[in-house]
């Protein structure tokens, strides 16, 4: 009977067509299966370097900003810089130590040891703008302010500023 | 379900109706017909009102040539294999004319006597149209006075079988199990394999149609996604060119884009130091009444803070109102002092990006 039936043409052609469209569906249900998951993979890439992208704007600009200020100056050295940094506000020093020189990737890093005692919180504000904002290419590698015991408008601060040239 | 044997005898034509209740066939209606003339399409109209589902005909045994034949085997496959070879010569014509089928008799242990039963094709075919042009087509034709003699030649032509009780007991045991069946090959009862395959082969073009509208669908799915997965990467292009112009050789861009935020990270952490006066608005912005700091302290690392709280709940609000802006804030400390203040101490990082 079974025989008899897939001897028919009609039967025939209605079953060769039944597998090949099943085989077609099935191949066509694991492509998009696979599509799916990489559209979904790339969709979240898309929200993530979206998101990225947001900050990276900041960095780039600060890299620019210090990349040009490192190829603009021409900087006499680290103890000066502060010096003058700290003369232009009016402010003493109890501290300026040189410290090493260190090699860090393509730049070199020349630090310094800060420290300055009785100082008011607004004279630390001006310290730490101008040294931030500072023509030549310094950045702040550690702070540390304290209040003093006997008056707590009065603050000792210690820092760790370094210049930073090509290597 | 109802089923008909519809005996056919030399003068007369006896239809017996059985009904199936619970397995078992039941006699329900006899109707007999003489037969003045033979047997035609007018005579069948009128003696069967009904169409039942299952039709049996018994035919006339001198529609029939039987023949005794003995095998020096047993075998059932042999019998039916050879029986036709052996009854070559013994029928008027060649045995292909015939349609034939056989009751074995007797069997020993190496030997079978078998009785052969034969009728014409174009006597078969005839027969079998009368019926199927009435729409009484016989799913089996068989013969009740084969039935009756039980195989034995002699009683077959010896003696007749005319009582309807007998016949009519022998009726539906041959409805039961009949004892033998002339619809074979190119006449074999082909009416139910032709609903069947109608049937299924409506289910398949259903099925065909289905499967059609799913391969639609899928392959619109596919183009569409096709599509997607282009526009998505190149929106991830257009990001990536927007970040970085100045780069012209655009493989990966989502793999470029990192590479390139890793490598401006590294840069940032020789070229940036800490943003200390940022961090201390963003402290100083907080709303932390009743906390006072006393000591500020951060490096490439951490920052870290020390002060006073008037409660455990003053300490805890600060930390909570502290990570908008900042990450991994953790309070390294935290006691009561004399003064019933609370001393405590808050480590954290800056927010990377």
């Amino acid at each position: 009977m079974i025989r008899e039936f897939i001897s028919d043409r009609i039967s025939l052609l209605l079953i060769t067509s039944i597998l090949a469209l099943t085989i077609f569906t099935i191949t066509m249900s694991i492509i998009i299966g696979d599509k799916e998951k990489k559209n979904r993979l790339l969709k979240n890439k898309l929200t993530e370097i979206n998101s990225l992208s947001e900050g990276l704007l900041q960095i780039k600009s600060i890299v620019r900003s210090k990349e040009k200020k490192i190829g603009l100056t021409n900087s006499s050295g680290v103890v000066s810089t502060i010096e003058h940094i700290l003369k232009k506000l009016g402010i003493e020093a109890s501290v300026i130590k040189p410290l090493e020189k260190r090699h860090v990737k393509e730049f070199v890093e020349h630090d310094v040891a800060l420290e300055i005692k009785d100082i008011d919180l607004n004279s630390i504000v001006n310290l730490l703008y101008r040294v931030e904002n500072a023509p030549q290419p310094i950045k702040i590698k550690s702070t540390l302010i304290q209040t003093s015991f006997e008056n707590p408008d009065i603050f000792t601060l210690k820092l760790t500023a370094s210049l930073i040239s090509k290597g | 379900m109802k089923t008909c044997l519809i005996d056919w005898t030399e003068n007369d034509l006896h239809i017996y109706s059985f009904e199936k209740k619970k397995g078992q066939f039941i006699l329900s209606d006899i109707i007999s017909v003489p037969l003045e003339d033979e047997l035609n399409q007018d005579i069948l109209s009128s003696a069967i009102t009904s169409h039942p589902e299952n039709i049996i005909l018994s035919i006339p045994v001198n529609s029939l040539s039987v023949r005794e034949v003995t095998f020096p085997f047993n075998s059932k496959s042999k019998i039916n294999a050879t029986i036709a070879y052996e009854l070559e010569g013994l029928l008027l014509a060649g045995t292909d004319d015939y349609s034939i089928d056989h009751i074995v008799t007797e069997t020993t242990e190496n030997e079978s006597r078998v009785l052969a039963i034969c009728i014409n094709k174009i006597k078969l075919s005839e027969i079998i149209e009368t019926f199927s042009s009435t729409g009484l087509e016989p799913r089996i034709i068989t013969s009740l006075d084969i039935r009756l003699s039980g195989g034995s030649t002699d009683r077959l032509i010896n003696k007749t079988f005319t009582e309807k009780e007998v016949r009519a007991e022998a009726a539906e045991e041959e409805i039961k199990s009949p004892i033998f069946n002339l619809r074979k090959d190119e006449f074999s009862y082909v009416k139910d394999f032709k609903r069947i395959k109608k049937t299924i082969q409506l289910s398949f073009i259903l099925i065909l149609f289905l499967l059609l509208i799913f391969s639609t669908n899928s392959t619109f799915k596919f183009i569409s996604l096709k599509e997607e997965h282009t526009l998505i990467k190149k929106k991830i292009h257009n990001v990536y060119q927007k970040a970085f112009p100045d780069d012209k050789k655009v493989l990966d861009p989502a793999r470029q884009f990192k590479g390139n935020l890793k490598r401006l990270n590294e840069k940032i952490s020789v070229l940036a130091g800490i943003d200390v006066l940022d961090t201390l608005r963003s402290i100083a912005n907080l709303k932390n009444n009743g906390i006072i700091l006393h000591e500020f302290n951060a490096d490439e690392m951490n920052i870290l803070f020390k002060g006073t709280a008037g409660s455990f709940e003053e300490v805890e609000s600060f930390k909570n109102s502290l990570s908008i802006s900042f990450d991994d804030i953790r309070i390294t400390e935290s006691k009561a002092s004399t003064d019933k203040n609370i001393s405590f101490s808050i480590v954290m990082k800056e927010k990377q990006i």
